[in-house]
């Protein structure tokens, strides 16, 4: 039957045309002729019933011939056709006996494409394998435009490369992007091909025994077998192309050039070892980990025992270490703990137990917790002393001036640094104007005169009843190393000190010194109420700070007046030492106490010592308790026995990673975090 | 005044007053010191806390009490030990025990100044809004109507032309026969074709030697192995000598600013150059702190830094905000380009970079009839530095949007558009929107950007971000070891995995910029200034950029 693409010569339109090709095969056509006039879409569509419906068609083809095209749907143009043959190709067999221009085959998905001549652009895109039918064919006897089985999902393409238009790329450019799947034999060569996508191999027996079955009926189909021996005269003429598997692909992109390997294969060849920083760090170049230890520790710590001052020593005038004596009472030394304040102070149970307003006790730390230590007590308890045995004596001889608070603590510092000593006083006994406060009922005779008696006995040479006047006091200066001056209060009319001359400068009554009590003769010191008033406490304190200057001076050696820091309150963990209320009364009557810690006494108990050294929170001196070392999550922190109730605490740096828990933990602020440098 | 009881909480601030809060959970914290070893702040410390709990455990109400001392983990509130919020202490936590929490109501700036000192960080301005940038859409999508490119399968060459392009007329050209030649006398400025995304200037210094090699051996990897010509600039601390005489100086800018550190390295380098650099960079303005000098402060001059920069170690080295030889825009920008110019034979393009300022057209008109200035870059309020006071970072400074705009609108009323490129920078990435926010500028008239931040945290993991997280690039602390001298710190850092992620950055920024193009039907030309491709909803900025208004 024939269907004419033009009448009378008006041109059919494309859906005319395709009502006529329908309504003939409903007739029962299956053979149709079809003068074509450019009309879209001839042949496709079409369901044979009951035998294969063919169609030739010849003149100018519009696009897609075959579209859609049906299994049992034959189709032969006898020329070239246009755009998009065999466009969604669903089972037609399609013969183009000439050139298909661009996008054949687009989206087919069963079915079979021959071309007689070359594809244009675009071929092959976008084909399917529906695995309920036989895979689609494509075959170009001669070669493919350009951007061949792009997003190629599956189905066989043949390219047989026989006189292609360009012999260097019968495949066109850059064909198979984005292909996943189906197969593309070919027969010359290709270059530009998406390698990312698709591997070029070798024909398999398989393969070859395929192709050379089904190119016979192609090469018949388009009327070339006489190309049948060249083509099929080895499999090593032909090569294919097929998709990497999703696998594959992840592999392959793993296989850049890492960095690491760029740094060795170009970097450093051209900068140099090290890389471009080499010759200018000595650090090594491998990673550190953000926990480090040693060396590479951005904080160590340190075991800052003693380094700073608790708060009742930095407020003593006289310096008494009251937190060392309660230290010793915790270790059980009480006579060592009482003894101790005689290197500071010859009159602690006069002075420290009774005349003294306890300043440490106002600033002691514990008071903020519940009361203060009662250092007042050990003042107290500091009766029958045993004097501390003097250093070696030094040969220097030194004069004290006057044997009251201030003279007598200068020259008991003096006695016991090694120095020859001798004491004058004017009146009849030792004391000075400590018999005031006996006098007025605020200290017991019997504890000054403890203190006084303990004095007369040391190696102090005591001359009462001598007042020195002028020549007396030159004869001093000449016959001693140096003099300390410490006669008391003076009116301000200068006539007490009219014994001094011109050496020593004075006036209204006072005699003037630099912060050490030196004076202008510089082997001369002065102290107490003589260069300026105060309590006994500060007295004995200016009569020790000018000891020691003038035993630095007669020693050739440096009078260092302690000025380490006060531990802030923030550096000590009081949480320790935190008290909770006591018994618990319940309603039977019972009263439970509890279970840990101590408790907040109901009553004042009489303090002791012992009881007041177990409350001491020992600010800045290590109360040796192994917080430390238990806190430590990495063992770094051991103790060391140093003997004689000396100890020290270590870190093993290979160990400690610079975390700061033992100075966050230690109740005594000794561990400070340092930069680790 | 002094107390004599012990200060209690006497002008203590609490820690609701601190940007960030501490979450610790004690009933996961193992006590293994990780946290508090690692916190670049030692804003967390260890201490000892008491509990008194009162029990009853028979069967009617029989009360005891308990006493539990313990030790924990707690914050510290010291202004000057605030909690940056990095999180490292998460990082290091084995037990996720410990977190920063970002404290929206915090009144940190309120004291932030103890001793008279005005804060002063790292970073970018804090402003976590949207920016204009990231405001932008693409709102020309051709299917139909341009050929429109399918980034996966087309072939693009995303390259932009650094250097004063001179239109074919102008050309200094003349013709015997079929061959062209240079007119006796004639200049043709150099011009270099690059990736349109560039590493903008970070100095030696600012940056840790890991970090700075790490971006270097990136950017060489992305020329020699990935083929995308990415250019890094130096930023202002001179470049290590064996750079200077690699072939790999091709890939780098050289900063020249008003501290002109490293540049008798540089200059005596010139001899044993075996290439040329990029370009060169003059340094007028850095856009997150325009108006105020670089600073690089004594923790970070170490050896290395004293070494490259020729300076005293522990020193603060200031970039002063002004060149000392500069008098006049006309006299100082020309003599500027041309002392650099000269020392490669004018074989390089030297170009000035300015902040964004209002002031922005004045320099550009200057440069557009100044030969040899072979672009402008723009360096906008939303880009970042290592150390500045917060004050110029976070309230001074011009959006690069607007400032990029009204440039590329002068220079196409003179009809120079294609001729002298303009870069743009500050804020690129700011929200992570890398490729949109470069092609945005490119559509609105930037030849090219520059990336800082982004970079930093892209390709080392900076902690960063616009609600003050960490910021401490000018202590010399930081904990990603990026901005440190410290090896301790900055041996954390992998200068392989740095360059590694560089590439990763610029691989999927080029795929990116192709998805953005491609609908545009922009595979070989950057569609620089193709404004009709912009859209945006908000009124006032369509007005403002004269972009379409989209809703």
């Amino acid at each position: 039957m024939k269907i004419a693409g033009n009448i009378d010569g008006k041109r059919v339109s494309s859906r005319e045309l395709e009502e006529k090709i329908q309504a003939a095969v409903d007739g029962g056509a299956y053979e149709l002729e079809i003068e074509a006039q450019g009309q879209h879409g001839i042949g496709g569509r079409i369901w044979p019933q009951h035998a294969p419906v063919k169609i030739r068609a010849r003149g100018p083809i519009g696009q897609r011939l075959g579209a859609m095209g049906m299994m049992g749907t034959e189709i032969v143009a006898e020329y070239g056709a246009s755009d998009d043959v065999g466009w969604l190709n669903c089972g037609a067999k399609i013969t183009v006996l000439g050139d298909v221009t661009n996008g054949a085959h687009n989206a087919g998905a069963q079915g079979i494409l021959y071309v007689q001549g070359s594809g244009g652009a675009r071929c092959d895109t976008m084909t399917k394998h529906n695995p309920r039918f036989e895979p689609l064919q494509s075959w170009y006897f001669r070669d493919v435009g350009d951007s061949f089985a792009e997003f190629k999902a599956g189905g066989i393409s043949v390219v047989c490369g026989v006189n292609p238009r360009h012999p260097e790329n019968v495949l066109g450019y850059r064909p198979c992007v984005g292909m996943v799947g189906g197969t593309v034999y070919f027969r010359g060569r290709t270059e530009g091909y998406s390698d990312k996508d698709v591997q070029l191999l070798e024909l398999s027996d398989q393969d070859w025994e395929w192709l050379r079955e089904n190119i016979e009926p192609f090469l018949a189909a388009i009327d070339r077998l006489d190309y049948l021996s060249e083509l099929t005269r080895a499999a090593a003429d032909w090569r294919k192309l097929i998709a990497y598997t999703p696998a594959e692909k992840k592999q392959r992109s793993g296989q850049r050039l890492s960095t690491w390997e760029f740094r060795r294969s170009h970097w450093e060849p051209a900068v140099g070892r090290g890389g471009i920083f080499g010759e200018m760090i000595d650090q090594p170049f491998t990673l550190l980990p953000f926990i480090t230890t040693g060396q590479d520790r951005r904080f160590k710590p340190v075991w800052n025992n003693e380094k700073q001052l608790p708060p009742c020593v930095a407020v003593c005038p006289s310096d008494i270490p009251s937190h060392r004596r309660f230290q010793l009472l915790r270790q059980g030394k009480r006579q060592e703990a009482l003894d101790l304040v005689l290197q500071y102070s010859p009159l602690a149970a006069t002075v420290c137990g009774e005349l003294c307003p306890n300043i440490c006790m106002k600033a002691c730390s514990r008071k903020t917790m519940d009361r203060p230590l009662d250092i007042k007590g050990l003042g107290r308890a500091s009766r029958d002393l045993t004097p501390p045995r003097p250093e070696a004596a030094t040969g220097k001889k030194v004069a004290v001036i006057g044997a009251g608070p201030a003279g007598l603590s200068a020259a008991w510092q003096l006695m016991l640094k090694g120095h020859a000593v001798s004491l004058y006083e004017s009146g009849d006994r030792l004391g000075g104007r400590l018999w005031q406060s006996v006098d007025k009922g605020k200290v017991e005779k019997d504890i000054l005169e403890e203190d006084l008696t303990r004095i007369s006995a040391s190696a102090i040479e005591i001359n009462l009843n001598t007042t020195v006047d002028q020549k007396l006091y030159q004869k001093l200066r000449q016959e001693n190393d140096a003099l300390v001056i410490a006669c008391g209060a003076q009116g301000k009319d200068d006539r007490g000190l009219a014994y001094l001359g011109t050496a020593v400068h004075h006036k209204g009554g006072k005699i003037l010194v630099n912060h050490q009590g030196q004076t202008n003769d510089l082997q001369v010191f002065a102290a107490g109420d003589v260069v300026s008033r105060g309590l006994p406490t500060h007295v004995i304190g200016g009569g020790r700070r000018a000891a020691l200057a003038l035993h630095a001076l007669l020693t050739d050696s440096q009078y260092h007046p302690e000025s380490r820091p006060t531990i802030p309150y923030a550096e000590l963990k009081l949480e320790y030492f935190a008290f909770q209320r006591g018994e618990c009364p319940t309603a039977h009557g019972t009263v439970t106490t509890p279970l840990v810690g101590p408790i907040l006494p109901r009553e004042e108990s009489r303090p002791t010592p012992e009881s007041e050294a177990q409350r001491c929170i020992s600010c800045g001196f290590c109360r040796d308790c192994h917080i430390c070392e238990n806190t430590c999550p990495y063992d770094a922190i051991s103790r060391r026995d140093l003997g004689n109730g000396e100890f020290e605490y270590m870190v093993d740096p290979a160990r400690c990673i610079g975390c700061g828990f033992c100075a966050g933990t230690c109740p005594c602020g000794i561990w400070e975090m340092a930069e680790n440098i | 005044m002094e107390s004599a009881q012990r200060l209690d909480h006497n002008s203590e601030l609490t820690l609701l007053e601190f940007p960030f809060i501490i979450r610790w959970r004690e009933d996961r914290c193992s006590r293994c010191g990780r946290c508090t070893a690692v916190c670049p702040t030692r804003a967390i410390e260890a201490s000892v806390m008491t509990q008194r709990l009162v029990r009853s455990e028979g069967d009617t109400p029989l009360p005891s009490t308990v006493r539990r001392v313990s030790h924990v983990v707690r914050q510290v509130n010291d202004i000057d030990r605030q909690c940056v919020g990095c999180g490292t202490c998460s990082l290091v936590c084995p037990n996720m025990a410990i977190m920063p929490e970002y404290n929206p109501n915090h009144k940190f700036l309120f004291h932030k100044n103890r001793g008279g000192v005005p804060y002063a960080r790292g970073g970018r301005r804090n402003d976590p809004a949207t920016s204009t940038l990231d405001k932008l859409k693409f709102t020309r999508i051709s299917m139909l109507t341009d050929p429109s490119l399918d980034a996966g399968r087309h072939e693009f060459h995303i390259r932009t032309l650094m250097g004063r392009n001179l239109p074919a007329e102008s050309l200094p050209l003349e013709r015997s026969g079929d061959l062209l030649s240079l007119k006796p006398n004639g200049f043709i400025p150099p011009v270099r074709e690059i990736f349109p995304i560039r590493i903008g200037g970070m100095s030696i210094g600012a940056l840790s030697p890991p970090m700075w090699e790490g971006l270097a051996m990136g950017v060489a990897y992305l020329n020699e192995v990935e083929n995308i010509p990415v250019v890094m600039c130096s930023g202002e601390g001179g470049l290590p000598r064996r750079l200077l005489k690699s072939r790999y100086l091709k890939y780098f800018i050289p900063q020249i600013a008003s501290g002109y550190f490293g540049w008798d390295e540089i200059i005596h380098a010139l001899p044993e150059m075996i290439e040329e650099p990029a370009a060169i960079e003059i340094k007028y303005g850095q856009g997150a702190k325009p108006g105020d000098g670089g600073l690089l402060m004594a923790y970070k001059v170490l050896k290395l830094i004293a070494k490259i920069r020729g300076v005293p170690m522990y020193v603060d080295l200031a970039s002063p905000p002004t060149h000392q030889t500069k008098y006049s825009i006309e006299e100082a920008v020309a003599k500027m380009i041309q002392s650099v110019s000269m020392a490669w034979g004018f074989r390089v393009p030297v170009y000035p970079k300015i902040s964004g300022t209002k002031t922005a057209l004045a320099v550009l008109n200057n440069l557009a009839r100044n030969p040899y200035a072979a672009a402008l870059t723009i360096d906008g309020e939303d880009g970042a530095t290592g150390a500045a006071y917060n004050v110029s970072m976070d309230k001074m400074g011009h959006p690069i949007a607007s400032n990029l705009r009204d440039c590329y609108l002068e220079l196409v009323k003179q009809g120079k558009q294609n001729e002298l490129p303009l870069f743009a920078a500050g804020g690129v990435g700011k929200e992570a929107n890398l490729a949109a926010n470069a092609a945005s500028l490119i559509l609105l008239g930037a030849s090219g950007v520059d990336i800082g931040k982004y970079i930093m945290q892209a390709a080392a993991e900076c902690y960063g971000d616009e609600r003050n997280r960490c910021n401490l690039c000018n202590l010399g602390r930081c904990p990603r070891g990026i901005t440190t001298q410290d090896p301790r710190l900055y041996r954390r850092l992998d200068a392989d995995r740095v360059a590694q992620r560089v590439v990763d950055v610029f691989k999927s920024a080029e795929m990116e910029l192709k998805k953005i193009f491609a609908p545009m039907g922009r595979s070989t030309q950057l569609p620089i200034g193709m404004s009709d491709g912009l859209g945006v909803g908000d009124q006032a900025i369509a007005e403002r950029l004269s972009i379409s208004y989209v809703c």
